[in-house]
């Protein structure tokens, strides 16, 4: 069964997969690639379509066409109030301090309409497959921090679909290159400048690893400011001084067509109908450049930060490879040339080249690839991750640039008598002020009283192959178990998840797929064994309670076994599979604690003898 | 060691037998140098030190077990965490023999060793010159970097073939924390 590779981009999405040992974009039933990263919203706050027939709906009245929402992912509306000001989207903030869309009677938030997105091209995958695929890898901007990936892994089991991993975009452009094939030791800088987002990464290449030396960017720009900048040129040519939403969406596509003819002709027409008035405008490329030079002059200092982390200068680059359609305005090439000194590759479709590597990455994570076993991807913690201290200073945990997956931890105390929790704030960024920095989650330990400075709670940060943290924290002076108390900021929680897969319009049960579920028993039936087993052979290693809580799920996975209901096979198995592990720990540590136990005797006997 | 699933015996990180994945071993148990199969030893090629990791990388990283249980994508992510930072610190020669010396990674951000009278008294007199605008400063400054280098490497080579005498090394790795901060106030323009 194949593994899909999915571009989510902030203007278009794509997906694609490797068949007969190449990879492959998936096309549509008009044969197009590209899929609008747009979605139509009706006044009455029902979804209406996605894609092409949303975005040319969108002067229209009646409702709302989305575009550009993952650069809203995982914010708070805060975050975005400049962006939601230039989209003219009605922000609300829900509860969790997560930015939602006010449309008609209810509001909507930026992971819902990315989940339509990817549901249609898993869709689109499964047609051309003839199979549902098993599961996606899904690419994200390198500098996407904790929050904003934690969203789009939400929003795919929204969508239904598994993650196998997030891919970093420019890591994927790398691979599609096949860069991995050039010498060992070669240094390749990835410029990737999409709609809304620019990442720079610089990777060494050796032995088949693919190793991020550093990454740097700005998630907050993109060819999408070109459009910002033409349009409001457009704008106040026209005399439009308070453009409504409409008026300004209609500017902003129009200037985006104009960016396009921009790219081979020397100038364009932009024709076009704002707030009533037939508005007509020559433009040239150097007016053009002119316009965007200050946009693109905003890069350099992420590409200089990059090249210092990785302790290299520019002439140290061995290759340079473009990505993101917005690499093909004829200024931007001329400036990454420039900067590096040599032509940047562009032999591959810019728009496609991410989801051409996703589609490597997902081949690589069956485990029996077409291309390459000996290949791997070893990426960064794109941005500092830390905790507050006492008068708001951070302190940092993991350093930006570790290479991921990382742990680490460190210890603290308190500075009050007889405290009976402290409050453990992580953020992420660079600054030092935490307050300064994004917030990720708020943390309350429960501990017994005691003396300022003698508790001694050790705080572990856990940093996965997707770049997503995992905070623990443990007071261990006292031995006595302490209790975390973790609230998200961001992400949801799995029943939030699962009432927005019910909300959702077309989840209408798909045909059962035999072999899917065959798998699936397979795997609940082993769990149950290999549960049963060891609460017979290892009893002693349960905590109080833990032991009725296991049979009681392990009773309704059995259940379900019996039952065609694959999903709530894979889901029950999962989280008794996640229920039991510390109780596997354990066992896995007592395995080692007898192993080294007798290794210890049989040295005693030599002794002896 | 016997693998937690098969109860086959196993050696390595990954059970020959059913091809699951060990966990690591206890942080106690071993060093970096054998978490990554190297001899303990301060003379090693930064190259082969890479050989080691990647090797190991290869058969331990999460990528490896994205259709693992839940309690083998923990042990692939413990593996390749803790090669990773065996690697960071066994690729440079001043933490690789601060570990010798001491079994830590880095010098505490306070405190630490003492660097001698003698020693604090001639970092001083550098800062004032190098504030007065004494342009020679920054020569000395790597004069006196490189020759607490050598004795460095000196001692490593002879605790390699002895497998003693390191008692210097934390005093020696810390005024190279000073000498830092001192060419850093010598040429600032190069920072």
């Amino acid at each position: 069964m194949a593994n899909i590779g999915i571009d989510l981009g902030t203007t278009h999405s794509l997906v694609a997969v490797v068949l007969g040992g190449k990879p492959r974009v998936l096309l549509d039933d008009d044969e197009r690639a590209l899929l609008p990263s747009a979605v139509r919203v009706g006044d009455d706050g029902v979804p209406k379509s996605v894609g092409y027939p949303a975005i040319a709906a969108a002067g229209e009245a009646g409702g709302t066409t989305f575009t550009s929402f993952k650069r809203f992912m995982g914010r708070g509306a805060s975050d975005v109030a400049e962006e939601a000001a230039l989209y003219r989207y009605d922000l609300v903030d829900d509860d969790d301090g997560m930015v939602r869309f006010r449309v008609g009677p209810r509001t909507i938030n930026p992971l819902e309409l990315s989940s339509f997105v990817l549901r249609l091209l898993h869709a689109r995958a499964e047609e051309c497959l003839f199979a549902r695929p098993a599961g996606a890898v899904i690419t994200v901007p390198a500098y996407f921090d904790d929050a904003q990936r934690q969203a789009t892994r939400d929003a795919a089991r929204v969508a239904g679909i598994e993650v196998l991993r997030l891919l970093n975009e420019p890591t994927a452009a790398a691979l599609a290159y096949g860069l991995n094939t050039a010498q060992d030791g070669q240094r390749v800088a990835v410029y990737d400048l999409g709609g809304g987002t620019f990442d720079i990464s610089i990777l060494e290449l050796s032995d088949g690893f693919f190793q991020v030396l550093s990454t740097a960017g700005d998630t907050q720009l993109g060819g999408d400011d070109f459009d910002q900048a033409l349009a409001a040129l457009l704008l106040q040519q026209a005399g439009v001084t308070d453009a409504d939403g409409p008026t300004f969406r209609a500017a902003v596509m129009a200037a985006e067509r104009a960016k396009r003819a921009l790219t081979d002709a020397e100038s364009t027409l932009i024709e076009v109908e704002l707030a009533g008035q037939a508005v007509e405008a020559g433009i040239d490329r150097s007016t053009f450049e002119q316009l965007i030079k200050p946009i693109v002059e905003r890069t350099r200092a992420a590409c200089l930060q990059a090249l210092s982390d990785a302790e290299l200068t520019a002439a140290d680059v061995d290759e340079v490879v473009l990505v993101g359609g917005s690499t093909r305005v004829p200024l931007v090439r001329h400036f990454v040339g420039e900067l590096f000194g040599r032509t940047p590759h562009c032999d591959l479709d810019p728009d496609k080249v991410v989801a051409l590597g996703a589609a490597i990455q997902a081949d690589l994570l069956t485990g029996h690839s077409e291309l390459s076993d000996d290949l791997l991807l070893v990426d960064v913690v794109p941005l500092s991750l830390g905790v507050e201290m006492m008068g708001g200073t951070t302190e940092r945990i993991i350093p930006r640039t570790s290479s991921i997956p990382a742990t680490a931890s460190q210890t603290f105390t308190t500075h009050v008598d007889d405290q009976t929790h402290v409050e453990l704030h992580v953020v992420q960024g660079e600054r030092e002020m935490a307050r300064h920095n994004r917030s990720l989650a708020r943390f309350k330990l429960g501990i017994p009283p005691m003396p300022a400075g003698m508790p001694r709670v050790k705080v572990e940060f856990d940093v996965d192959a997707d770049g997503i943290l995992t905070v623990s924290a443990v007071e261990e002076h006292t031995g006595a178990t302490a209790t975390v108390d973790v609230r998200p900021t961001y992400g949801l929680s799995d029943d939030e998840v699962e009432q927005m897969l019910d909300d959702a319009i077309d989840n209408a049960e798909e045909d059962i797929d035999e072999r899917l579920l065959i798998d699936a028993r397979v795997e609940g039936e082993q769990i149950l064994h290999s549960l049963r087993k060891a609460l017979t052979v290892d009893a002693d290693l349960l905590d109080s309670g833990e032991g009725d809580a296991f049979v009681a799920l392990a009773d309704d996975l059995e259940a379900a076994l019996g039952g065609t209901d694959r999903r709530r096979i894979q889901s029950l198995g999962e989280k008794l599979d996640q229920l039991t592990a510390p109780f596997a720990q354990r066992r896995i540590e007592r395995d080692l604690a007898r192993a080294i136990h007798g290794r210890m005797a049989d040295n005693v006997a030599e002794v002896l003898q | 060691m016997i693998c937690w699933n098969c109860r086959e015996p196993v050696g390595g990180a990954v059970c020959p037998g059913c091809g699951k994945l060990q966990p690591p071993p206890p942080l106690k148990e071993s060093d970096f140098f054998s978490l990554l199969g190297l001899p303990r030893k301060w003379d090693v090629d930064v190259r082969a030190v890479d050989k080691a990791w990647r090797k190991l990388t290869r058969q331990t990283h999460p990528d490896r077990f994205t259709r693992a249980r839940a309690v083998e994508k923990r042990m692939a992510q413990q593996w390749t965490a803790r090669a990773m930072d065996a690697r960071a610190v066994l690729r440079e020669p001043s933490r690789r023999a601060l570990y010798l010396a001491t079994g830590q990674t880095d010098l505490p951000e306070q405190g630490g060793p003492e660097v001698g009278d003698d020693f604090l008294e001639c970092m001083f007199e550098l800062q004032m010159a190098a504030r007065m605008g004494d342009d020679s400063v920054a020569a000395q400054v790597e004069a006196l970097d490189a020759a607490n280098l050598e004795q460095i490497a000196t001692i490593m080579r002879r605790y390699d073939d002895s497998g003693e005498g390191l008692e210097q090394i934390p005093a020696l790795i810390a005024r190279q924390r000073y000498l830092r901060t001192a060419r850093k106030l010598a040429s600032p323009a190069s920072e």
